[in-house]
């Protein structure tokens, strides 16, 4: 291989980018080559400063504002809109019985849903917390705990907030968090992560009926509360209830280890 | 305290969550944290700072009104730069309102940025080596033909794997490769008297 054939191949080595092919003869050119070594440590250099020196820049705080409003005006207008299409289609004469009976239908099957356990939310919970863990979610994140969990609460009108722990004795901090529709309900998904297996909180109003079936109970005569665990593929979540709200913690952590930074939690709900 | 609280993008996150219905957009929230990379792209693809903002500020733009065209779990981060750079051809270079490599031989165009982001405030001594590091990459990457600049963006800058960039610019993987190759060259040829010949003497 001449040099200047090694040079692409030099920099795609570089960015792990080569066909086995490619790679084997590369490794002999540049096992020989010393010129094409040196080549390469320089193309190497150069890489990792571009990449160093250009995370400098930032995109100004003025065009992040234009941008959010932007993105809060868009939403307003979707939402305007939609409450206008209602309107107009309510006003139509002929649909008002109908309006009457859809109402009707609604109502039953919501009073009927509502009275039927709400067996998916702790399947959903696990699955929000693989997607969180894969990044399939993307997360803003929040520097002041107290603030996050004021906006999670505004939200969903402070008719509950979200309950907070202190896991720093695990290095895990509450970074972020979002209101999640699961099956009808409204509830508040508090991220925690740092230094340990990343934990997912979830709050909702509900009661220990929310418990997934085939969930194990445990019941902590100390603290006089059940907790219920269930797992899927290596996710494990712990439910309980204070008050009118049922607190999920979901991680990785075995059931036993999350029972007992429960246990030991130092929370306000 | 961790480091997880220093990455910078806190300060929207708190002012998306301020207006009226943030929590509940992850489209928007997700083009948030794309921001900087698309600033990073268009400020070396464009004249100056206020026409790399507009270049941004239309991507997304044009990405809110395409929000059923992005195909939720995919790449946002490739989606809304194959935006951008849609918009720069549109607008810039077929308009050739950008500065071309030739007009950048006198290294005056754009120059204003660099000088201000060399010196842009007062820090430890690396710091400041490694602000001029940046303003003469920054400098010499202007200087160098788009159709080579755009790979040292896509992969060096943007993480992006040749695939990927191959994708964006609607152009074979090979000469993506080839071109990103030649453009570290040529990028090395102008900091050479900067960095010395071989690249290591700073």
């Amino acid at each position: 291989m001449r040099c200047d054939q090694a040079q692409e191949l030099i920099t795609a080595r570089l960015d792990n980018e080569l066909s086995g092919d490619e790679q084997s003869a590369i490794e002999a050119h540049l096992d020989s080559c010393e010129r094409c070594r040196r080549a390469m440590a320089a193309e190497s250099r150069l890489k990792q400063r571009i990449k160093a020196t250009q995370r400098e820049i930032v995109a100004p705080a003025a065009l992040r504002r234009e941008i959010e409003n932007e993105i809060a005006s868009r939403r307003s207008a979707v939402a305007a809109q939609a409450d206008g299409g209602f309107a107009t289609w309510f006003n139509l004469r002929g649909w008002r019985p109908a309006f009457a009976v859809a109402l009707l239908v609604i109502g039953i099957a919501t009073l009927l849903y509502v009275r039927a356990p709400q067996q998916d939310l702790g399947a959903v919970a696990l699955e929000t917390h693989r997607n969180l863990l894969s990044g399939t979610t993307t997360l803003a994140r929040y520097e002041d705990a107290n603030r996050l969990r004021a906006e999670l609460a505004g939200a969903v009108g402070n008719r509950f907030a979200p309950i907070v722990f202190d896991l720093s004795a695990m290095k895990l901090y509450p970074i972020s968090g979002f209101v999640q529709k699961i099956g009808g309900r409204d509830v508040l998904v508090t991220v925690y992560q740092g230094g340990g297996p990343a934990i997912t909180c979830f709050t909702f109003l509900g009661t220990e009926a929310d418990a997934p079936n085939g969930a194990e109970r445990f019941y902590d005569a100390d603290m006089k509360l059940n907790f219920y665990s269930f797992s899927r593929d290596g996710i494990n979540g712990v439910l309980h209830q204070e008050g009118n709200v049922i607190c999920i913690l979901v991680s990785k952590l075995a059931p036993a280890e999350i029972l007992a930074l429960l246990r030991g939690k130092s929370s306000h709900a | 305290m961790d480091s997880i609280y220093s990455l910078g993008y806190t300060d929207w996150a708190v002012s998306v969550a301020d207006s009226r219905n943030p929590v509940h957009d992850p489209f928007g929230m997700e083009i948030m944290t794309h921001l900087d990379h698309l600033y990073r792209v268009a400020i070396h693809l464009v004249r100056n700072p206020d026409e790399a903002k507009d270049c941004v500020q239309e991507t997304c733009t044009r990405a809110l009104s395409s929000q059923g065209q992005f195909l939720p779990g995919s790449n946002m981060k490739a989606w809304l730069t194959r935006i951008l750079y849609n918009f720069f051809y549109d607008a810039y270079a077929r308009n050739k309102r950008t500065v071309a490599a030739d007009d950048l031989l006198d290294g005056t165009d754009g120059a204003d940025f660099w000088e201000a982001q060399a010196g842009d405030g007062p820090g430890p001594e690396v710091r400041l080596l490694e602000r001029e590091l940046g303003a003469k990459i920054g400098a010499a990457l202007k200087q160098i033909p788009e159709e080579f600049r755009a790979p040292i963006l896509l992969v060096d800058m943007g993480d992006f794997t040749y695939a990927e960039a191959a994708e964006i610019l609607a152009c074979p993987i090979g000469t993506v490769r080839s071109r990103l190759s030649r453009g570290r060259r040529l990028l090395q040829n102008h900091l050479s008297s900067y960095l010395g010949k071989s690249g290591t003497d700073r």
